[in-house]
């Protein structure tokens, strides 16, 4: 028993690891990616803790308690302990607590954007199933992210040390512009302005799809965005 | 006790009894089959889907008839599988667990259930490519009468979950056996009081919101157009300040089963009952003010993101109380292990799964990959089918006795809780992967993912996901034959397995021996 304790001791200590080198191995090319990484990699080995609290609780109660005989109702026990309640309560609210606040500064600064001076403001406008990209205050900068004759993805191409404010809306029904390696989604809505702020990426090619569903061709709405 | 039935009585067979019964356990049992006939029919629906992303590229479904598949899987399964059998067990167990002889309107009580079948046939019918969510411009803009059908039919369906509640809701306030208090009231019927509120207060919500969309598709009525001044942004608050309430009109009956098939079967009282209840109460009323949180993309620069952040989070306490009380209910009990104790087990394992994504999915920084990913779509299975349905299962078991006079093959309901157990775990945990990767959800076909760094392991997990999809097909196809085939031919159960009547637990002598004459009597 004591082996096989310390064997699943060992197996759950090596999966924390696991999560956590495998976290620590990645570079993330800019700020809110670094920020969920960050917050996703706590989360999950708090939750793995949980799961397997759960789970070994589960399993000490019942081998300890299994029985097959019926008692009469008059020997059946109520347990309460007030101390135990108020305790664990208490824990689970400073967990909570914790967790709230390390995640409000990142989504703080994520919600600001709109008030963000950068250097150049890029409206992104969904269309079925297609994204028009234009740099506002150039006349004629208008392009798609779709060439309709070839077929081809046409990339969004930033500059690693200039400032962007992304300023997404869209020409018929709601999209998401959704880019997982940047750690982001903004949904684009008719009438609509949401704005993202964008410093400091690294060097690569981050895929564009949409989040949100918008039509036939929902799945089939590519975009790139390419940082030099 | 009531264990003067010997033989099964069919009286489902009887056309006018089907149709006009207006006794409660029949039209518990009414409510069971229609929601039988629902999983099964949507459930087949989700098979084929995950059959079809089991490859990346096309395979045999057409991307027009995806969207429908991925709706009327979705609002079938809410309203006609979950509601449905919540509704059903509330009706075949409120009454007893209260000691009552039927539900405050036994007439309406049929009314209700007999919308709920039109109401599917127009979702059904409609296969209306829009999402369960029905976001407009998208759901207004469509032509054809099939976003019609779907709003009709939820429409219908509203009003007969509101004639339900109102209905529980009369049940347990006037009808209490003499004596039995609130305070005495079991964890159950606690849970449905708590359903019945939330079906009461957010339905209308919704049922404005559809009549709404559908004045706006009829009549061109200019309710969530920018030009108008107002914004598609409404909807999605008229839309998940009644869907967020609704996730927990499906789960706290769940919970209430859960309360009860692990007390039992652990043959104790509930750990900390007073605290369960003060945790449900948490539960419904922070329900109402959490629903920003499905919102966070669509207005991300709009200040009150935190708020409902902070909301949602506060519901993991309530929650996590909910599970360690469970797991010490079993703290120095005579823990019976049978079908329906497992099964409860599997609830707490798939609530526990669900409320540790569901927090991740409500922290905003994470939320920003997560909306709208398959991560969401993971988690909410988690809750529903690992949890509800799992416990839902469990009390059929529990009650198959009552119901049909005999005895489930306990062989083949162990191989059902295996398969279901190791199958959802399979097909969500996969889901939870596929949405950390990236991959949004509604996408009939994945292979535009190709370009992303991981998607030699996106291709893996939606394998992995469609075969834990095919397990739980199989557990249920065991579950629905040992369902049928033991109705006709299982072995006759003359001494009842489980005692589900009123808990004697909190009742003395004399007042058990009263309650007993008064079943004979009726």
């Amino acid at each position: 028993m004591n082996k096989l304790r310390r064997k699943s001791l060992l197996f759950v200590l090596g999966f924390l690891a696991l999560i956590n080198g495998l976290y620590s191995s990645i570079a993330a090319p800019n700020d809110y990616r670094e920020k969920y990484d960050e917050i996703f990699k706590i989360q999950l080995i708090l939750s793995v803790i949980i799961i397997i609290m759960v789970l070994v609780m589960a399993i000490v109660l019942l081998r300890k308690y299994k029985s097959n005989e019926a008692i009469s109702p008059k020997e059946i026990k109520v347990f309460h302990n007030n101390k135990l309640e108020i305790g664990w309560t208490l824990v689970a609210t400073v967990l909570v607590l914790y967790l709230f606040f390390i995640s409000l500064p990142p989504t703080e600064n994520f919600a600001a954007a709109n008030n963000k001076q950068a250097d150049v403001t890029i409206s992104v406008i969904g269309h079925q199933f297609y994204w028009e990209f234009a740099i506002e205050g150039v006349v004629n900068s208008s392009f798609t992210s779709l060439n309709f004759t070839t077929g081809e993805i046409i990339p969004l191409v930033l500059f690693q040390n200039t400032t962007y404010l992304l300023k997404v809306t869209s020409a018929d029904v709601i999209h998401s512009f959704f880019v997982p390696e940047l750690g982001f989604k903004v949904d684009a809505v008719p009438g609509h302005y949401n704005y993202v702020y964008l410093e400091n990426i690294q060097k690569g090619e981050y895929r564009v799809t949409c989040a949100e569903y918008c039509g036939v061709n929902h799945y089939n709405m590519p975009g790139l965005i390419k940082v030099v | 006790m009531a264990t003067e039935r010997k033989t099964t009585s069919y009286w489902f067979l009887d056309y006018k009894k089907f149709f006009g019964t207006i006794d409660h356990k029949q039209i518990g049992m009414l409510y069971m089959m229609f929601s039988f006939v629902n999983i099964v029919f949507a459930g087949l629906l989700a098979l084929i889907m995950r059959a079809e992303l089991y490859n990346p590229g096309k395979d045999f479904v057409e991307s027009r008839d995806w969207a429908g598949y991925f709706t009327v899987h979705g609002t079938v399964m809410i309203f006609f599988v979950v509601m449905a059998m919540g509704a059903g067990l509330g009706n075949y167990l409120v009454p007893k667990m209260i000691g009552a002889r039927d539900l405050y309107w036994p007439r309406w009580n049929n009314i209700a259930f007999w919308m709920l079948v039109p109401a599917s046939y127009f979702v059904w019918s409609s296969m209306a490519p829009i999402g369960w969510t029905a976001y407009p411009p998208n759901a207004i803009v469509l032509g054809g009468d099939k976003v019609d059908r779907w709003l009709i039919g939820l429409i219908l369906a509203g009003t007969s979950s509101v004639i339900g509640a109102i209905n529980f809701l009369l049940t347990v306030i006037y009808l209490r056996r003499p004596g039995l208090t609130w305070k005495k009231l079991d964890l159950f019927t606690w849970s449905i009081v708590f359903m019945a509120f939330i079906q009461l207060a957010a339905t209308p919500v919704i049922t404005i919101g559809l009549v709404m969309e559908f004045l706006a598709r009829s009549l061109g009525a200019t309710y969530f157009s920018t030009n108008a001044g107002s914004s598609p942004l409404f909807w999605q608050h008229v839309f998940w300040s009644y869907s967020h309430p609704a996730v927990y009109i499906m789960i706290l009956p769940a919970m209430g089963l859960t309360s009860l098939i692990i007390s039992r079967f652990s043959q104790t009282e509930v750990f900390g009952k007073v605290s369960m209840i003060l945790s449900m109460a948490a539960i419904t009323l922070l329900g109402f003010i959490v629903w920003g949180h499905h919102n966070f993309t669509a207005s991300p620069n709009s200040p009150p993101g935190w708020f409902f952040t902070l909301t949602t989070f506060l519901i993991a306490i309530p929650s996590g109380i909910k599970t360690f009380n469970w797991l010490l209910t079993m703290y120095k009990g005579k823990i019976v292990v049978d079908v329906p104790f497992l099964f409860a087990i599997s609830f707490v394992l798939g609530f526990v799964l669900g409320g540790v994504t569901g927090v991740m999915v409500n922290t905003i920084p994470l939320d920003l990959v997560f909306h709208d990913t398959y991560f969401v779509v993971g988690h909410f299975h988690f809750i529903i089918i690992g949890g509800a349905l799992s416990a839902v299962s469990g009390a059929i078991y529990f009650i198959y006795s009552d119901m049909t006079g005999r005895m489930y093959n306990r062989k083949l309901a162990y191989a059902h809780y295996i398969f279901w157990v190791i199958g959802y775990i399979l097909t969500f945990g996969s889901m939870n992967v596929l949405g950390a990767l990236g991959m949004p959800r509604r996408y009939y076909d994945y292979s535009v993912l190709s370009i992303l760094p991981n998607y030699d392991m996106i291709v893996l997990f939606n394998r992995i996901a469609t075969i834990g999809a095919f397990m739980q097909g199989i557990a249920f196809t065991i579950f629905v034959f040992n369902f049928i085939y033991s109705a006709f031919k299982g072995e006759l159960a003359d001494e009842k397995p489980y005692n589900i009547a009123i808990p004697r637990l909190w009742m003395t002598d004399e007042e058990w021996e009263q309650l007993e004459n008064m079943e004979v009597m009726h």
